[in-house]
């Protein structure tokens, strides 16, 4: 397989994308049942078909998600199948954070294996043989042990495991970067610096505002080679100002502004429409550009995000009007 | 009321002296019982302030909790839940209220959330905990009005006994033996003056 082939299915896999009025209708629907019968005509169709609970709903897009995401690990060559997988394991570290904390709580394998999303094949990592440790030490050690990711010898709590697992993914994806063709090297990095920036942001701005441990937060914040560097967020974390971080970023003024107004569930929202708003940005000079794939399992990731929102929102209630708030692709 | 009732006036003067006990009694009692009333009323009014203060919360944190929920999945906030955190420990005193006993709810410790949840689940963590503090003022408050008004309507009982049985059934003793002494008065009379008429009768003096 070329890398040109990979571009191409790419942009056609792009094309089955739901649309932007689509998912305007999909928000006002008025009950689960009516929001499986709209989709009943995609690829989330087939899934949705027997799903009666939110859980159902979630277990049934996020296959889909997931099997659209890997579906591009078959068709990419050597080098660049390494640079996706890496980045996929995002969501593999997602479900090794919800592992150590159900496995801390006491919870059961089946409890555990049901939260779980299906990244089979997508990560490094066997997920059951994980689920089925004693304790949170045992789980530490098996994933110290595999080499999979780069842990420190003394793990104390889930908080730190989450941020060591975060660190050493991101300290992966940025050195696979070299895989890439050079042309579009540049492009992810940024996109990559963007996210992990905002992401940092986030923890800072929490942290600001009171509702997070300054300890705590200094120990989340991430290495970030393509962005702000994590001593200067943590000198000015240690002034306790909210307004500081204003001054010293306006280009995320309003990803900020977000933050002091309250919600850290609208914080989150921002922060994906931002990633996505600089991957619709950036200008590819040419069509076949490695970046048209990031740019699709971006998207990709936000329908999923959508539908998943649209479905939960729905289940509690929220007015259509209100749904639209909570979207990141409209 | 079981009394051995002698038509006596030293039985007469008892019962006159347990009467105006019976309604010292039946005084106090009212009292309690108007006290009990204003204890109940006052409890009813912080109820219902904290009931709307607490429906208020919940319906806040319960929109954001649909909005954390629906934005960060499921998993997220399931998987949350399961973060083992300091448990809340509390001691339930006992509080006399007009001499009924209501428990009285200490918190010795309430759990920190800070160090257990992630930072965007932490803010609801910590809306719930205090809410809880307030489920904890309301049970008490229940638990007081549940018991002051049991007191009350056996109070009342008392009263109604005391006002309707009790008081009229001496008044009409302490009537009937006052109405029999005086009758046994009279008759003594008379029977004296006839006596006084048969001796002078006798001695010739008619």
């Amino acid at each position: 397989m070329s890398l040109t082939y990979l571009i191409c299915r790419a942009h056609g896999y792009a094309s089955r994308l739901l649309g932007r009025d689509l998912i305007r209708r999909l928000a006002a629907a008025r009950s689960l049942r009516q929001l499986a019968e709209e989709l009943m005509e995609t690829e989330y169709g087939p899934g949705l078909k027997t799903a009666q609970t939110i859980l159902d709903f979630e277990e049934a897009l996020a296959e889909v998600f997931v099997s659209r995401s890997s579906a591009l690990l078959g068709l990419a060559p050597g080098g660049i199948g390494d640079f996706i997988k890496s980045y996929l394991r995002r969501y593999e570290v997602q479900n090794l954070v919800w592992i150590a904390r159900m496995k801390l709580g006491g919870a059961s394998e089946g409890e555990i294996a049901r939260m779980l999303m299906p990244v089979k094949g997508v990560g490094e990592l066997d997920l059951e043989d994980l689920v089925k440790a004693g304790s949170l030490d045992e789980l530490i050690k098996a994933v110290r042990s595999s080499g999979a990711y780069r842990l420190p010898e003394e793990v104390e709590s889930v908080a730190e495991l989450e941020a060591e697992l975060w660190k050493s993914y991101y300290a992966q994806i940025f050195k696979k970067l070299s895989l890439i063709p050079l042309s579009d090297r540049g492009d992810v990095k940024r996109l990559l610096g963007l996210e992990l920036d905002l992401i940092n942001l986030k923890t800072c701005m929490l942290s600001a505002a009171g509702k997070l441990d300054r300890e705590i937060a200094e120990m989340l914040l991430i290495d970030n080679p393509a962005g702000v560097p994590r001593r200067k967020l943590v000198r000015l974390l240690s002034k306790g100002d909210e307004r500081i971080f204003l001054e010293h970023f306006p280009g995320y003024r309003d990803f900020l502004m977000s933050a002091i107004s309250g919600g850290d569930w609208l914080l989150e929202v921002e922060r994906f429409r931002i990633v996505r708003r600089f991957a619709e940005s950036l200008r590819i000079p040419r069509f076949v550009n490695f970046f048209y794939v990031m740019k699709y399992l971006v998207d990709l990731e936000a329908e999923y995000r959508d539908l998943r929102t649209m479905a939960i929102a729905i289940h509690h209630g929220v007015p259509p009007e209100s749904r639209l708030r909570l979207l990141v692709s409209v | 009321m079981s009394l051995r009732v002698r038509y006596t006036r030293g039985f007469l003067l008892d019962l006159k002296r347990r009467l105006s006990f019976v309604r010292d009694a039946h005084e106090l009692l009212e009292m309690k019982r108007d006290q009990l009333i204003r204890e109940i009323r006052g409890a009813i009014t912080r109820l219902k302030e904290i009931r709307g203060e607490v429906e208020m919360e919940v319906e806040e944190l319960y929109g954001e909790l649909a909005l954390t929920h629906a934005v960060y999945g499921s998993q997220e906030l399931v998987s949350a839940s399961w973060i083992p955190v300091e448990r809340m420990e509390v001691e339930i005193l006992p509080r006399s209220v007009m001499g009924v006993e209501v428990p009285k709810v200490k918190i010795l410790k309430a759990p920190s959330i800070e160090k257990g949840y992630p930072p965007h689940i932490a803010g609801l963590a910590r809306k719930a905990s205090n809410l809880i503090v307030k489920l904890l003022e309301i049970a008490e408050i229940e638990a007081l009005i549940e018991r002051v008004a049991e007191d009350l309507r056996m109070t009342n009982v008392r009263v109604n006994a005391l006002e309707k049985v009790v008081i009229p059934a001496y008044e009409e003793l302490i009537k009937r033996i006052g109405e029999t002494i005086e009758q046994s008065q009279l008759e003594e009379f008379m029977r004296v003056k006839l006596v006084k008429k048969a001796l002078a009768r006798r001695r010739g003096e008619v």
